[in-house]
């Protein structure tokens, strides 16, 4: 399975929240991302990510899309990580930032 | 035509005062011989291989490292001038998040692309002595990122950045420290331009 950002949602996704802008990291976790992760859970697939060909990824878009898996869909940070796989040629940090992102959104959910 | 016509003029009056005034003067003349040493032929076409050698090669070389240094150093000042336009934009009252967000997503990539060019065209010593700033770039660069793209989770009462319909304001407070993070960026980009230039 494999979701493409800059086909499946935007070329140029905006911040958090809807009211921040157009295509915002929650319209692109309930819409695009939380489904498919759900579907390849249920299939026992790796889902992969292709976070390239966008103008830019922002903080807020990544942290609301992959930290809200888990600070709002109560999705378990080990699962997320079973699961999802990236691509990312244009800018390789996006894959670290993800992972702190996660790694924050779990510290904070069980403390 | 006519110009040409005056030159070769110019040339026939120059050659004939040299000539009359050669005579006049009696000057002495070069004799042209013959015969070549073995010695004399050798250091002759030593030196003809040398100046080609020269030429040819390590000209070329300190020429291709002087290119290849200039290809850097444009590189990196591509990011100290986005990182200019930051500036700039962040000053605006209701600036374009998405041109913040594209400019932050240049400068990584450049970045990115610079340290991998070294990786590819210096050898190992260099490479390693220049990879050295890479760290300290892509964590300025990183705290930049989230500066200036990170929106908070929850509202609170004093807003370091408030963002409605794709436009960003940010604080006074946040600018400063935006500002801050730029220019220690731009001193790392500096010394790691020195070293190169060093090379």
């Amino acid at each position: 399975m494999k979701i493409k950002i800059a086909t499946d949602f935007s070329r140029i996704p905006c911040a958090r929240f809807i009211s921040e802008g157009d295509f915002p990291g929650e319209e692109f976790r309930e819409k695009v991302l939380l489904p498919k992760l759900k579907d390849a859970i249920q299939k026992k697939e790796k889902l992969e990510i292709d976070l390239d060909g966008t103008a830019g990824l922002g903080t807020s878009f990544l942290e609301e899309s992959f930290g809200g898996l888990i600070r709002i869909d109560n999705v378990e940070h080990s699962v997320i990580l079973d699961t999802i796989s990236f691509i990312s040629n244009d800018d390789p940090d996006y894959v670290a930032e993800i992972i702190e992102y996660l790694k924050e959104a779990d510290e904070k959910e069980n403390n | 035509m006519k110009k040409k016509i005056i030159k070769a003029l110019i040339l026939i009056i120059i050659f004939s005062l040299g000539a009359t005034f050669g005579k006049l003067l009696n000057w002495g003349y070069f004799e042209l011989s013959k015969e070549l040493s073995i010695v004399d032929a050798l250091t002759l076409f030593t030196t003809l291989g040398v100046a080609i050698y020269i030429t040819q090669t390590l000209e070329k070389e300190v020429q291709d490292s002087r290119i290849e240094k200039e290809l850097f150093i444009s590189k990196i000042s591509e990011i100290e001038i986005i990182l200019n336009r930051i500036e700039d934009l962040v000053e605006d009252t209701d600036c374009s998040y998405n041109k913040i967000n594209n400019r932050i997503h240049s400068c990584r990539k450049i970045k990115n692309g610079i340290f991998e060019s070294i990786d590819d065209n210096f050898d190992n010593s260099v490479s390693a002595r220049l990879k050295k700033f890479e760290p300290s770039i892509s964590l300025g660069i990183n705290s930049l990122k989230r500066l200036l793209t990170e929106t908070p989770i929850t509202q609170t009462a004093t807003h370091e950045i408030t963002l409605t319909n794709g436009l960003a304001n940010y604080s006074l407070n946040r600018i400063l420290e935006i500002n801050v993070v730029i220019n220690t960026i731009k001193e790392k980009l500096f010394k790691l331009k020195v070293n190169i230039n060093s090379l």
